[in-house]
């Protein structure tokens, strides 16, 4: 069943008494609002996530409260819990959602050790992955957003799992995190896009959130092989440009973008090392989000 | 005095075109090494060297034609030393 089969006060009611278990990637979040932002954000952007109807088994116990002091009768707040610990401070009641998507970013980065988490979008055609390590504010997100609309599939936006052993990508397919600038121009670049709302003044600027595409999240276990690693930078008025980048480069500078590549030591140099082997590694400048689909549409696979 | 390399420690190595990538299993440490460095330890891994012996094995591929043969010498010293640090080479 997925969280589009409860209406929106049964939704509401199960997420503030009982708590629900969303199934995101091959993850189990157990979650318990009673947050209207949240449950409006979860109804329209998980709407397609199924609902685990299970023992209480989860990866992740996250509540997310108002806490009860004084603000909250005039500057509310909102707090998110992991296992039942303040994580992070508290927010203003209205960045509720966004602290949610962060808040899952932060319990995957730091407890899924049995990959490599690296700080990247990452995106598959034809059985063949993209990632995109990127430090923010390189038109990381913007790019993954675009191309996600015009037929690759989505498994990260924000964070490479990659499995040690195999290699594979496992996907995390959630909403795709957009702020400032980026928002409308990806409105208007796909009108049919579904957006949570407008959030200002977070750490990050002014925020919000696009919904998986339904295709991405239906093959959501399906793992995949690595076969680019492309540092996307967007430079205003910059003519699309792929320039080859030393594999010796590329595995220093996605170590850099790695959560837990020190903690993983041997193996994790290992999984690096495989995955610098198997990929093509370039930087990429771009303007022209079309220019971009087009330049990404003629990649081809390692031989 | 000849310098060698140390076996556990060059298995962590990885090279891609003339750079080579370095996982010190000892500190937990990665290290980047230009192609210099990635000559030495390949001079180094077929067998033990002094540094007479390496400056000469090493300056027809790699000294520079700007610099003497006194200062190739004195850098080949110097990153012998600092692989020395990085704990991939040692004296026998």
């Amino acid at each position: 069943m997925n969280v589009s089969a409860l209406t929106p006060s049964e939704l509401k009611r199960r997420l503030r008494k009982t708590g629900i278990f969303l199934q995101t990637g091959s993850f189990t979040t157990y979650l318990k609002t009673s947050i209207s932002c949240v449950v409006e954000g979860i109804g329209l952007l998980y709407a397609d996530y199924p609902l685990v109807e299970q023992d209480g088994f989860a990866d992740f116990h996250i509540t997310l409260v108002r806490p009860r002091n004084l603000r909250r009768w005039f500057k509310p707040q909102a707090l998110f819990l992991f296992d039942g610990n303040t994580i992070f401070k508290p927010l203003p009641l209205d960045q509720a959602f966004p602290m949610l998507e962060w808040g899952l970013n932060w319990c995957v980065s730091n407890h899924v050790n049995h990959c490599l988490v690296i700080h990247a979008a990452v995106v598959e055609k034809n059985g063949y992955a993209v990632i995109m390590p990127a430090p923010p504010g390189s038109g990381k997100s913007t790019l993954c957003a675009a191309l996600i609309n015009r037929g690759w599939r989505l498994l990260s936006d924000e964070l490479a799992l990659v499995r040690v052993g195999d290699g594979k990508l496992i996907p995390l397919p959630r909403p795709v995190s957009l702020k400032n600038e980026s928002i409308e121009i990806i409105r208007h670049y796909e009108p049919k896009a579904i957006f949570s709302r407008k959030v200002a003044d977070t750490i990050k600027g002014t925020v919000a959130h696009m919904k998986a595409p339904s295709d991405s999240l239906v093959r959501a276990t399906e793992v995949v092989q690595v076969a680019w690693i492309i540092f996307p930078k967007y430079q205003a008025g910059a003519k699309a440009c792929l320039e080859v980048l030393p594999q010796s480069r590329a595995f220093m500078r996605v170590a850099d973008n790695s959560f837990n590549y020190s903690l993983l030591g041997l193996s994790g140099f290992k999984t690096m090392t495989n995955l610098i082997d198997a990929s093509l590694c370039y930087d990429f400048k771009y303007s022209k989000l079309d220019d971009a689909i087009e330049m990404f549409g003629a990649l081809k696979p390692k031989v | 005095m000849k310098w060698q390399v140390i076996p556990d420690q060059i298995v962590n190595c990885c090279s891609w075109n003339d750079e080579l990538v370095f996982y010190n299993k000892l500190s937990g440490d990665t290290h980047l090494l230009g192609s210099m460095a990635t000559q030495v330890l390949l001079e180094l891994q077929q067998s033990p060297l002094d540094m007479l012996l390496l400056t000469e094995a090493l300056a027809p591929r790699l000294q520079a034609k700007t610099v003497t043969y006194e200062e190739f010498s004195f850098q080949t010293e110097h990153l012998l030393n600092e692989l020395n640090t990085l704990g991939l080479i040692e004296c026998s």
